[in-house]
């Protein structure tokens, strides 16, 4: 076995060129390919996740508010500083300049004799308790 | 919200805790704490739950300053007329 040029073998050198594979350019649509539905589908779990987060956060500061003015053992004097704490804020969102001098009569008579004022108060908060129990009793009847 | 939460408690504020909550709010906290001084705990809590309701519609305040006034003016001529 090997090159003998007496027994008449021949070598031929030639040079070819390699044949280049032109990949197909048909790319499927976005909607169709399995990474975009992934990411797709990241991104949407991703959002919904950030809006429940923020629901959750809210629902939870206007429950502890609530909880904090409410729960039994809370002292009247921290209810009262929540409320104080935020009348100034709802009257600016609501008063107007016809609404002042109301405001500046209803402040006098508070001024003036707040016992007075508590009492007024007080019947509008029984009459609500009046009412209550007259309707439990009426649906007992 | 409130609500749900003043129905889980078994406690929910009727029209006039709503209403003395807006007057307070109104009145500002220097008369307010005078007011307060004279009111029972039990008193004190309704308003409480009345101005969680309260806070939603603000604009409540006046109604109720108008109404604080009236019935205070009423009071007085009331007393005046004994």
């Amino acid at each position: 076995m090997g090159f003998e040029a007496q027994r008449g073998d021949v070598l031929e050198i030639s040079s070819a060129a390699f044949a280049k594979v032109e990949e197909a350019d048909v790319k499927a649509p976005i909607w169709e390919r399995p990474e975009y539905w992934r990411l797709g589908k990241l991104l949407g779990w991703g959002a919904l996740g950030v809006v429940g987060l923020l629901f959750l956060v809210r629902l939870f500061r206007r429950t502890s508010s609530a909880i904090a003015l409410l729960q039994p053992g809370t002292r009247v004097g921290d209810v009262d500083m929540a409320l104080m704490n935020q009348s100034g804020e709802n009257w600016k969102l609501v008063s107007g300049d016809n609404s002042a001098a109301l405001r500046e009569r209803a402040r006098e008579l508070g001024k003036t004799d707040p016992g007075k004022a508590a009492h007024l108060l007080k019947a509008w908060v029984n009459a609500d308790s009046e009412a209550t129990r007259e309707g439990k009793e009426n649906a007992h009847v | 919200m409130s609500d749900a939460f003043s129905t889980a408690l078994g406690v929910s504020a009727g029209p006039g805790a709503q209403r003395a909550a807006a007057v307070l709010l109104g009145l500002g906290p220097e008369v307010a704490t005078q007011i307060f001084k004279s009111l029972d705990e039990s008193t004190v809590r309704q308003i409480a739950l009345g101005r969680a309701a309260c806070a939603k519609a603000p604009a409540a305040i006046p109604a109720a300053l108008s109404s604080f006034v009236k019935d205070h003016d009423w009071a007085r001529r009331r007393g005046r007329g004994r």
